[in-house]
């Protein structure tokens, strides 16, 4: 125990150290260590705000028991690509006023990011998103989302997302005769 | 020092071990409600919304609730214009959509119904100028555009009648969901001239469907008994605009009459002596505010060989000269100008203005370029410079309708009926007195109509 004690005491001072470095530990579900920008872990995401304020940050890696390494690696990755583009974030927001956008318009590097990414990690990163309370990340993944849906006929999308009809023969008929302008290139 | 190691070899492929955790979500389907709320919401486009709650049950009850349509709504705001309609485009008269898909032709719309029953009383004006005009354009016109609704009127072939003695029936119609509805002139007041008919918002949760519209149509009864000189005759009153909820029209003693679409009321303003004139048509127009949006009020004319642009002053309210230009230089700045008829091509006529922009044409000849507004630049490009009249925007229909498998009690039906109840026609009729005081109006609504002339709908 004693052992124990004094290794916690010099993880103690390393923590001290690991302050001035301003980075956290994130463990991922499969024991997996990243390290992330305490600032932009704390602008970006609620819940590691949260943490960190208080002070419930383990150094030895705070334990994301439901976020896969994958997922987790592209939200670290995100967090410090995003560090490294404050000053157009600022100008994007500033334009937002009088753009009647959705959501703030993803911007060049965040639609790359999304974009480079397979169809099973963006869900994931997702529910990364939304488990650690990253509100941008989910605009910005949600619109990719959406984005892959906009313009496609109902079969178009059933494929792309995996999506089981569960409608009846009949059901797709009246569905389609409901409002039969919105398929007629179908 | 071993984690520093770990932490970073960052760069080891790891592609299979979410395979290991199968609790994970990899599909659109394992997504809580609200992250699917959230993706759905992307959705602007009517058009993507329907689609979409075509997929799977799923969608189709998230979409097609009312709560999750209201956020779509606060969040894109109204669908966006798809296109425009303009006058005089298709072989048979009927009026077509320049740049909008197929969806939006009108060819659904029948034929005129036969009026054997109904006397029509025919107005020929042999000695007025203006018949050869009107001669090619009067079967069915459109007269007023709200979202995804189109105000047609609704004449029989070829009958030669003076828009301003005569009071059309009109057609309301939703052109991509091929449904409309007509509707019958009152019978005692046709032979009264219209100022004007115009869509209203129905006041109904339906949004911008056929569920939810209001006509409003006002009649000019001149007061002939008390007949004095200097009230106002029906024909010089002009139509000079709409624009943040209010009619107005220019009557050609120098007064503007101000029509509030919400109240019903009318009323008089005189605007300051550098801006009066004859309020006519072609050279006097009432368009709305520079920025979108707003309910700002702004007025264009042509003034000799200039073009002013007024507004008023944000705390004051007071009228000044925001812009002008002189349309003799800018129209030589024009490529294809005709040089030789520009001295006689004076003065420049307003075929058509918006908030943005105002299509001119030169009197004696028919050649439109328009100008900008903002930068009071002239272009003959755009698509609006190729057709004589006013275009109207149409947009897709908000909200969704989607009835079809979705499960949601009786109160769909019961909000429906009670839309039905409400008055869909409104007929003002505007008498004005010989004082110039214009505000005894008669205000009567469909129920009376639809007692007095059985049948006053049809479709």
């Amino acid at each position: 125990m004693e052992v124990d004690k004094g290794k916690g005491e010099a993880e103690e001072t390393r923590k001290v150290a690991e302050a001035d470095r301003d980075t956290v530990t994130l463990k991922s579900s499969d024991g997996k260590l990243f390290e992330v920008s305490k600032e932009a872990a704390a602008r970006l995401s609620t819940v590691l705000a949260g943490m960190i304020a208080g002070g419930s940050i383990d150094d030895n890696g705070t334990d994301l028991k439901q976020i896969g390494s994958e997922a987790l690696e592209n939200v670290v990755d995100y967090c410090n690509k995003h560090a490294n583009s404050i000053p157009s974030a600022a100008l994007i927001s500033s334009s937002i006023s009088f753009n009647t956008a959705p959501f703030k318009e993803p911007e060049e590097w965040e639609r790359k990011f999304v974009d480079r990414l397979s169809h099973d990690a963006l869900f994931d990163l997702v529910e990364a998103a939304n488990f650690l309370g990253m509100e941008r990340l989910l605009d910005v993944t949600c619109h990719k989302i959406s984005e892959m849906m906009k313009g496609k006929s109902p079969d178009q999308i059933r494929e792309v997302f995996n999506i089981k009809n569960d409608y009846t023969k009949e059901e797709l008929e009246e569905i389609r005769q409901e409002l039969a302008w919105a398929f007629y290139d179908d | 020092m071993g984690k520093q190691g770990t932490r970073r070899n960052k760069s080891k492929p790891r592609a299979k071990q979410r395979r290991q955790l199968p609790s994970l979500p990899t599909s659109v389907h394992d997504l809580p409600d609200e992250l699917l709320d959230r993706v759905l919401l992307g959705l602007g486009s009517p058009l993507d919304l329907i689609r979409a709650a075509a997929t799977c049950r799923r969608w189709r009850r998230a979409i097609a609730d009312e709560s999750f349509l209201g956020r779509s709504h606060d969040l894109h705001g109204a669908p966006r214009v798809a296109g425009h309609y303009y006058p005089h485009l298709c072989p048979r008269r009927r009026p077509a959509v320049a740049d909008a898909g197929r969806p939006f032709s009108l060819v659904f719309l029948p034929v005129p119904p036969a009026e054997a029953d109904r006397p029509r009383r025919t107005y020929y004006y042999y000695s007025s100028p203006r018949r050869s005009r009107i001669r090619h354009n009067r079967c069915r016109e459109i007269i007023d555009s709200r979202g995804s609704l189109l105000l047609l009127t609704n004449e029989p072939w070829r009958e030669h009648i003076d828009r301003r003695r005569w009071s059309p029936d009109f057609i309301v119609c939703e052109p991509v969901s091929q449904r409309y509805q007509g509707i019958l002139r009152p019978v005692d007041l046709s032979d009264l001239p219209m100022l004007g008919a115009f869509l209203l918002d129905g006041g109904g949760r339906g949004g911008n469907t056929m569920s939810n519209f209001r006509v409003l149509s006002v009649f000019y009864e001149h007061d002939r008994p008390r007949y004095q000189f200097g009230t106002p005759r029906a024909r010089s009153i002009h139509l000079a605009g709409r624009s943040g909820g209010r009619v107005y029209w220019g009557i050609e003693d120098g007064t503007m009459l101000v029509l509030d679409e919400s109240t019903l009321r009318f009323s008089v303003l005189t605007f300051p002596a550098q801006m009066q004139g004859t309020y006519r048509r072609t050279s006097f127009r009432v368009i709305g505010g520079a920025v979108a949006g707003e309910d700002g009020v702004r007025v264009v004319r042509v003034h000799g060989e200039d073009l002013e642009v007024f507004g008023q002053l944000p705390d004051s309210g007071e009228w000044v000269m925001e812009k002008s230009v002189g349309l003799r230089d800018a129209m030589a700045r024009l490529p294809g100008w005709d040089w030789d008829c520009q001295f006689r091509c004076f003065p420049v006529r307003i075929v058509t203005a918006g908030n943005t922009f105002v299509v001119l044409t030169p009197a004696e000849k028919t050649w439109l370029f328009s100008l900008e507004l903002e930068t009071m630049e002239v272009e003959q490009e755009h698509e609006r410079n190729r057709h004589v009249g006013t275009s109207y925007p149409c947009a897709l229909p908000w909200p969704p309708v989607l009835r079809a498998c979705v499960h949601r009690g009786c109160n769909a039906a019961g909000a429906d009926g009670a839309m039905l109840r409400r008055p869909r026609y409104t007929v003002l009729r505007l008498r004005c007195c010989p004082a110039g005081c214009c505000d005894r109006t008669q205000s009567v609504n469909l129920e009376v109509y639809a007692r007095a002339a059985a049948g006053a709908f049809w479709s």
